[in-house]
């Protein structure tokens, strides 16, 4: 007797867990037990068709977009001065990490590195110069003038940095065919 | 004859029913055949889409208390453990915190576990090193925390695990407890009936069920709630093709992520995997016997076993599962001993923070239902990362209620609510939103649903219009009463907040005591249709019609996208979409979308870093002077006031060296609210931007300014060089007269075409 109603309590609560109701009558079910004998009996008549089907994986029917995908890396014609090293900030580390990323031909990579190293210090001309070169390799001219732009904005007296968004805008305009704003951006 | 006749009819009849009973039977269990494969091979679990916060990145240097500090490791389900001894854990001692992140995959990698010690003091983190060595890390990320799930069906959550994540010993003491011969079984198990009734009477109390983990599985997966003959033979028959069809660990891993535990306020929780994030805050992996022995005993009755409602059936009822335990190898002595002295408490604190931001998951929601259909975004366990920052939406949630029930201390000012948006000033990432003054009420998304005039917001687009063309912060502006006749309208003439007319005055003073008359003369000077091109220019979508009205804010905006325009300004010109949203994964963690930067120029940063010194005008002498009862007014805050007609709408824009926040304050029922700009929406900003300690404004001046007095009287302004006032007209102030008289004659001429 006990377990019926265990059972039954237990299914209950599983399924309705609020439905305390039903808790309550389960030795109907057990009593009305169906003869096992006729369903194996039935189970046996089915036509053979055990096949093994996998546990299939819930799929993702997504298109798949990468950052990184493996587009021939652009480099400036002519190198882009360093900018001067970082040497202090919090995000230091990962400005060094999207350097090395980007020297070894993952400007993708380089890109995630940055966006954090902006999410810390969002104000660093350098980040965001170093994200315009991460654009210009992945073939992006178009963000690659406008992260220029964006470190411009910030660079304030650094001329260094300056002379390096120059540099970067005028190869950048080159690669998009506009070679007027290319020549304003080398002045 | 007769007899032999008469019993081989009875012989055929039979025959006869049972073939078609047989035949009957065969269809039916082809249809539960047919249903099983769908269920099994289709979707057998929907798995919801998982949001996450943006991880906590730590560095010496950054602003955090230790309470902030706990709160954020709460959230993202870390666990107190004097310890420290697994993932997951940490300890609190002082200011000083040793913890154990977790795995987390980013899209940009793994970020493997780490032992950390931060220390904190004087309200920064002063040291983040390995735990036991002195080595300094310059940087760490904590794994984010799950802040809500989209599913497909009401209310469900599950964290989904495979046969080799379910621990040895829950699997062996679920078999102990549930069924005993689940290896041996073909679904139904006749004998283990007996067995457990046998076990029971023994035991004097339910320590064995009767139906096998099969059965149970089919019942929970298949049927509905009613208790009839035929469904305990559907559940039988489907119990038997599970067994057919799929081997026993598929049927056990099913088992394991399906079984209800019990519920998370609306929510059900189901499977052990979220079900020990739930109770004790830590992966099943984790989990020690005891804990392993409450979930399990509990599946007999989780709500009456809930070890928060009912703590001591809980206890009685996983002292019955250790003994079980005990008695089937799986504990020795002194194990058993040691379970059966642990208390509950640590299954007793609630997990914080589930679907606990749902303006802000509304707002995740609605982006990712422009890009995926409904069924791809709640049933494919997709990863989201957003940008939600914890500290910045608990302020939030704080300061909006508490500011507006200050506010309704007054008399005629009831029923206030409010939306609030904050992004990142440089970036753009949406920080934190409220849709409302009740965090945790979900319904209308004001700040993204609620469209309502802008008022006074709109007026930085006059005045950078003006500066785009030439004018100056010095130029002179007619703040004199304008009489407007728009086709099909009564003949309009706007006044100003204090009915009265201010004369001729500096351009920086009109913006920065919002004067209507002098933004109309304005706005009609440079044209209503250029002034939309900035506004569009600055982020405002949608086709709005060139009526002078527009120079004051006629045009509705949410909340949201009066924070886009505002973006702009903040960013210095550059317009950037403002994301919700870093990035989408896929269930097997492999990057689906990322959002990433992108910027684009629209306005020269000249004329930006004019109009944003004029915005700081705004604060330090304007109309948002109020603000500096809040936040020094050495921090050089910029931003914009806004009131609609009858005192309907009560705005404040404005951003500090981080962040720009909107704020909105009305009524639902769009009834007047007794509020300005300046005494509604401005302390609710002021309060929230204090609580975050923000940094100061410091606008990056653009090469080519000049700084130089406009007049005797005037403070310290930009000029674009080559515009700054002549050194010999600051004294005396400029020649208002001439200025007056040619600027009148264009006056005249726009009235008189509008007449």
């Amino acid at each position: 007797m006990e377990f019926s109603t265990r059972s039954a309590a237990g299914w209950n609560d599983r399924s309705h867990p609020r439905s305390a109701m039903a808790q309550r009558n389960g030795l109907i079910s057990f009593r009305r037990r169906p003869p096992l004998p006729l369903l194996l009996l039935v189970v046996l008549v089915l036509p053979s068709c055990a096949i093994q089907h996998p546990v299939q994986r819930p799929g993702t029917p997504v298109p798949i977009e990468r950052p990184d995908v493996p587009v021939p890396i652009e480099r400036p014609q002519v190198p882009v001065p360093q900018p001067p090293a970082v040497q202090s900030g919090p995000a230091r580390s990962l400005y060094a990490s999207a350097n090395e990323a980007l020297a070894s031909g993952h400007p993708g990579q380089a890109e995630m590195l940055l966006e954090r190293a902006l999410r810390i210090e969002p104000r660093n001309a350098q980040y965001w110069h170093l994200l315009a070169q991460s654009k210009y390799a992945q073939g992006d001219f178009g963000q690659t003038v406008q992260f220029c732009h964006k470190s411009e904005s910030l660079a304030g007296n650094n001329n260094k940095l300056r002379q390096s968004n120059r540099s970067l805008l005028q190869q950048a305009y080159r690669k998009l065919g506009d070679t007027e704003q290319a020549e304003k951006s080398s002045r | 004859m007769n007899m032999t006749k008469t019993r081989l009819a009875l012989i055929s009849t039979v025959a006869a029913t049972l073939v078609l009973l047989t035949l009957v039977l065969s269809l039916h269990v082809l249809r539960l055949d047919k249903m099983i494969k769908g269920k099994f091979d289709g979707k057998l679990w929907s798995l919801p889409a998982e949001v996450y916060a943006r991880p906590l990145e730590l560095y010496p240097g950054l602003g955090l208390t230790p309470q902030t500090l706990e709160d954020e490791l709460e959230l993202a389900g870390y666990r107190q453990d004097s310890q420290v001894a697994a993932a997951g854990a940490y300890r609190r001692n002082g200011t000083t915190f040793d913890l154990v992140t977790r795995d987390f995959q980013y899209p940009s990698g793994l970020e493997p576990s780490e032992r950390v010690t931060v220390s904190l003091a004087g309200g920064t983190v002063r040291e983040i090193t390995r735990t036991g060595t002195s080595t300094p890390l310059p940087l760490i990320r904590i794994d984010p925390a799950r802040i809500g799930s989209f599913h497909a069906l009401e209310h469900e959550g599950r964290i989904l695990l495979n046969r080799s994540e379910l621990p040895e010993l829950l699997v062996k003491t679920l078999l102990a407890i549930e069924d005993q011969n689940f290896y041996a079984h073909h679904g139904i198990a006749v004998r283990s009936i007996f067995r457990a009734l046998f076990a029971n009477i023994r035991a004097g109390a339910t320590v064995q069920g009767a139906s096998t983990l099969t059965q149970q599985l089919a019942k929970n997966f298949f049927l509905s709630n009613e208790r009839t003959l035929l469904r305990k033979s559907n559940e039988a028959i489907m119990a038997l093709l599970l067994e057919m069809h799929y081997g026993k660990d598929d049927i056990l891993t099913a088992y394991a992520n399906e079984i209800f535990l019990g519920q998370d306020g609306g929510r059900a929780v189901h499977g052990f995997g979220l079900a020990s994030r739930f109770y004790f805050r830590r992966d099943l992996a984790d989990l020690t016997a005891d804990q392993i022995a409450m979930l399990v005993g509990m599946i007999k009755a989780p709500s009456a076993y809930d070890p928060r409602k009912n703590p001591a059936d809980c206890l009685k009822r996983r002292a019955v599962v250790l003994t079980v335990m005990r008695e089937h190898g799986l504990l020795n002595e002194s194990q058993f001993q040691q379970a059966m002295n642990e208390p509950l408490d640590k299954a007793t604190q609630v997990m914080k923070g589930f679907n606990r931001f749902p303006a802000f998951l509304d707002l995740v929601h609605q982006q990712l239902t422009k890009e995926y259909r409904e069924e791809d975004l709640n049933g494919n366990g997709l990863k989201i990362l957003t940008t939600l920052d914890p500290q910045v939406q608990w302020q939030v949630e704080k300061h909006l209620d508490r500011t507006l029930s200050a506010l309704e201390q007054h008399a005629g000012r009831q029923q206030l609510e409010g939306a609030v948006v904050i992004t990142n000033r440089e970036n753009g990432e949406i920080l934190a939103l409220a849709g409302g003054r009740k965090p945790y009420a979900a319904g209308f998304n004001r700040a993204t649903h609620a469209k309502r005039p802008i008022g006074s917001l709109i007026k930085p687009a006059v005045y950078l219009t003006a500066l785009s063309q030439g004018y100056t912060l010095m130029s002179p502006v007619q703040d004199k009463a304008v009489s407007l006749k728009e086709q099909g309208h009564e003949t309009w003439r706007p006044q100003n907040f204090d009915q009265k007319e201010h004369g001729q005055v500096p351009l920086y003073l009109a913006l920065a005591h919002s004067y209507n008359l002098a933004t109309i003369n304005l706005g009609l000077e440079l044209g209503v249709d250029k002034v939309i091109a900035t506004a569009k220019s600055l982020g405002l979508t949608g086709e709005v019609a060139a009526y002078p009205s527009f120079l004051l804010g006629t045009a509705e905006m949410t909340p949201l996208e009066v924070s886009q325009m505002y973006q702009t300004l903040a960013s210095g010109g550059f317009f950037q979409p403002q994301r919700c949203i870093s990035s989408v994964m896929g269930a097997d963690r492999t990057l689906l979308k990322r959002y990433g930067l992108s910027v684009e120029q629209r306005f020269p940063p000249e004329q930006i870093f004019l109009l944003n010194t004029a915005l700081q005008h705004v604060v330090s002498e304007g109309t948002a002077h109020a603000l500096s009862r809040y936040i020094p007014a050495s921090h050089n805050l910029a931003g914009k006031t806004g009131t609609t007609n009858d005192l309907r709408d009560s705005w404040f824009a404005g951003f500090t060296g981080d962040r720009l926040a909107v704020v909105w304050i009305g009524r639902d029922d769009n009834q007047p609210a007794g509020i300005t700009g300046a005494t509604g929406a401005l302390p609710v900003w002021g309060e929230i931007m204090r609580a975050l300690h923000p940094q100061p404004l410091e606008l990056t001046e653009p090469s080519g300014i000049q700084w130089a007095r406009g007049n005797a009287d005037s403070a310290s302004l930009p000029f674009i060089a080559g515009t700054e006032p002549a050194p010999d007209s600051v004294h005396p102030p400029i020649d208002m007269q001439t200025i007056k008289k040619e600027t009148n004659g264009i006056f005249n001429s726009i009235r008189r075409w509008l007449e």
